[in-house]
Parts: structure tokens; C-alpha cells; sequence
């Protein structure tokens, strides 16, 4: 059957995505019954992340089968978030009794942590340039 | 209502507020944090139940697996700027985890408060999808845990930079690690704004973030793998397991020791 090249296009395209998905779903699989048989504490996703990391690295896994699939998926994570954002609305006890508490609380432990974090970075860096390692710009190491 | 309808108004809901807050690119038009609110006034005006919610929507949560597993690609991706600078990022990523485990169960100790919602808030700073399969994992409050982590990462792209400014954080990279370390993807995003240099390690951050998580148990109590011909030791051995279990045993206000043995479960 001949089809047109617009036409083509769109089904390689929808090919590659599902073969993409297809990876992602098979490492995660893998890395839930990896969890599950070894008893690891690490997340079966995570597991999943690792594996398909490896693959990547060896070459297993060419990197063009599944970036189109990834950046589908990142494309949309924000929204896979807002069943479960809208699930803690739910509990309206918790908000009702502490939320007095726990908003000022994350407010104060966030800036904390901006400030904590900033100034270990920036003293770690400074020192490291002072004793002539210094960090190469980021544009050539993205290059 | 049915699964047909909660999904596209869900869908409709986040891309409507997505096309305000791409015309506006004001932080606190979030498209999550208004799709979010989208959605619970009309469960509210309408009177449905959040349950029927839920249990329709469940398929969109159940794409967050495979969305962990896409990570690997940026990952890979910024490997080079990891491997650059892994010893400058694992210092401030450990640090940093241990500094936000620690202020929020230090600070909500004090209240009488159940201990799944210090566990839950503690894991706020993590990468989301993470956090939430963390939290689900170790029975928590996976909901409580979306929460705080929104709420970090919303606080970084309305606050975070100015908080940093005027805190005397001048540093390109500092911001950045600061930003991603607290605020993960949406402070990440933030830093890509601010710049190149911002923005990269914004992003290394993340993704290392994740590495991390294997050190504790199921009830993210430290692990102290005493018997090393266990399968667990492989993943734990090079994070200098003794080291790292008496600072998380400390931090979870917590003394469990938990034994593992050959083909054995957790013994406490």
C-alpha cells in the first residue's frame, strides 16, 4: 500500500513513541520484580531509571529509540500530578487542625534550606577555584 | 461522571491554566497548582466524591512509573557535567538531603503531630514522582507528600531568587544547586530563566537526587547491612553504610537496627 510521506511520517513517529513506551514500560516491570525478589528498599521506577541507564551506556539501548518517548512523558508529568494534588484536598482534617502549623513550617524550612544550600555551594566552589580546580564553564562541558 | 469525562476535565483543567500561565509566565499561575484547584472546586461546587476521583483517574497516576524510567535520558544526557563535578554535587546533595530531613523533623517534633505527616513533609524536597512513589511505598501519605514537595517547588519559582540575592548567594552555580536541591523541577525551571549556568546545575541536581534514596528502609529508617553476603550490600556498600545509618537513625529520632541475612527479611 502506498502511502503518502506526511502519512509515513506520522507513523514512524507513532511507531518510535511506542517503542519508546514500550522500553520504559519493560525496564520498569523489570526493575519492580528486581524490587520485589531481591527486597531492595529503592523504588521499582528507580530501578527501572538505573537499568535503562546501563542499557543506554553499553549501547544496548540506542539513545534515538527512546528520546522521543521521554520527552513525551516529561512533557506531561506535571499533569500525571494533579489526581494526587487534588487526593490531599480530601483530607480536609489534617489542613483544618494543622495547617496553622505545617505552612509556616514548610515556608520556614524551604528558605532554610535555599539559604544552607547556596552558601555551601558557593563556599565549596570558591574554594575549589582558589586551589587552582576551578570548575570549567558550563557551556563547554554542555558542548 | 466516568473515567472518559474526570480525565478530559482534568486534562482540559491543567492545559487551560498551562495556556494562562504561558502567556503571563507568572510563577504563581502554576498550570499544577491551578489545574489542581480547577479540579477541587469543581468536585466541591459539583458534590462528587473525591473517591470516584480518584479511582477514575487512577490510570493518569500509574504513567508516573514509566515517567520515573524516562528520566534516565536526561540523565545520560548531563552524565559529563555530573562526572565533572560529581565530588561538588555529592557534597551538597548529601548535605542537602540530610539539612531538609532534619529542619522539618526537628521542627514538627515539637508538636504532637502523627508521625507519617513528618515523614511525609520530610520527603519535600525530593524530585516529585519520586517522593510520591517513596511515599506510597512506605505506606506514608503520598498526597501530603505532593503537597509539600508542590509547595517547595512553587515557593522556589515565586521566592528563590530573590531569597538567594539577598542572602548574599551571587554564585551561578550555587543558585542553581540551591534552586534544584529545594525546589526540583519547578525551581529548576526558575533557574533555566535566570541562565545557562543556573539552569545546568539546576538540572545535575535532580537527577542525582535520585541516586541517593537507596539508603533507607521501608520505613525510611536507616539500613545497617550487617551481614554483607546479602544482596542489599551491593547497593549499599559504597555509600560507607555505618556512616550513613547512625546520621539517619538520628535523623528519624529512631533507634532501629535492622539485621539483614541471607534470603532474610528485616528483623527488628
Amino acid at each position: 500500500m502506498q502511502l503518502y510521506p506526511p502519512a509515513r511520517k506520522v507513523l514512524a513517529k507513532t511507531g518510535e513513541l511506542l517503542g519508546g513506551l514500550m522500553i520504559f514500560w519493560v525496564c520498569l516491570a523489570v526493575g519492580t520484580f528486581l524490587k520485589s525478589v531481591l527486597w531492595l528498599m529503592v523504588p521499582g521506577n528507580v530501578l527501572g531509571l538505573f537499568l535503562l541507564l546501563g542499557l543506554i551506556s553499553v549501547g544496548a539501548v540506542k539513545l534515538r529509540y527512546v528520546e522521543l518517548a521521554s520527552k513525551w512523558l516529561l512533557f506531561f508529568m506535571p499533569l500525571l500530578f494533579v489526581p494526587i494534588y487534588v487526593s490531599a484536598a480530601e483530607d480536609k482534617t489534617i489542613w483544618a487542625k494543622w495547617g496553622w502549623l505545617l505552612v509556616p513550617a514548610l515556608v520556614l524550612t524551604v528558605t532554610a534550606m535555599w539559604v544552607f544550600v547556596g552558601h555551601l555551594a558557593q563556599r565549596l566552589n570558591r574554594r575549589s577555584q582558589e586551589t587552582g580546580h576551578a570548575l570549567s564553564s558550563v557551556t563547554e562541558t554542555s558542548k | 461522571m466516568n473515567l472518559v469525562l474526570w480525565s478530559f476535565l482534568t486534562i482540559a483543567c491543567f492545559f487551560s491554566a498551562r495556556w494562562i500561565f504561558l502567556r503571563t509566565r507568572q510563577p504563581l499561575l502554576h498550570p499544577v497548582l491551578w489545574g489542581t484547584a480547577g479540579m477541587v472546586a469543581f468536585i466541591e461546587l459539583t458534590g462528587h466524591s473525591y473517591q470516584s476521583y480518584k479511582a477514575e483517574t487512577d490510570w493518569v497516576v500509574s504513567l508516573l512509573g514509566p515517567a520515573v524510567v524516562a528520566l534516565a535520558v536526561p540523565v545520560y544526557r548531563l552524565r559529563q557535567l555530573i562526572f565533572r563535578h560529581l565530588g561538588l554535587l555529592l557534597v551538597v546533595i548529601i548535605t542537602a538531603v540530610f539539612f531538609s530531613t532534619l529542619s522539618v523533623s526537628l521542627l514538627l517534633c515539637a508538636f504532637p503531630l502523627d508521625r507519617a505527616v513528618i515523614k511525609a513533609l520530610s520527603l519535600k524536597s525530593i524530585t516529585a514522582p519520586v517522593a510520591f512513589e517513596i511515599s506510597r511505598e512506605t505506606g506514608g501519605l503520598p498526597a501530603l507528600t505532593a503537597i509539600g514537595v508542590m509547595f517547595a517547588g512553587i515557593m522556589g519559582a515565586i521566592l528563590g531568587p530573590w531569597a538567594l540575592r539577598r542572602t548574599g548567594i551571587r554564585d551561578p552555580q550555587a543558585v542553581g544547586l540551591a534552586l534544584g536541591c529545594t525546589s526540583h523541577g519547578v525551581g529548576t525551571a526558575r533557574a533555566l530563566e535566570l541562565g545557562e549556568t543556573e539552569g545546568a546545575f539546576a538540572r545535575a541536581s535532580r537527577p542525582s537526587r535520585i541516586m541517593r534514596l537507596s539508603l533507607v528502609d521501608n520505613d525510611r529508617v536507616a539500613v545497617r547491612v550487617q551481614n554483607h553476603g546479602h544482596v542489599a550490600h551491593r547497593s549499599f556498600g559504597r555509600f560507607k553504610d555505618e556512616r550513613a545509618a547512625a546520621v539517619l537513625q538520628f535523623l528519624d529520632c529512631l533507634v532501629k537496627i535492622f539485621h539483614f541475612k541471607s534470603h532474610g527479611g528485616a528483623i527488628r
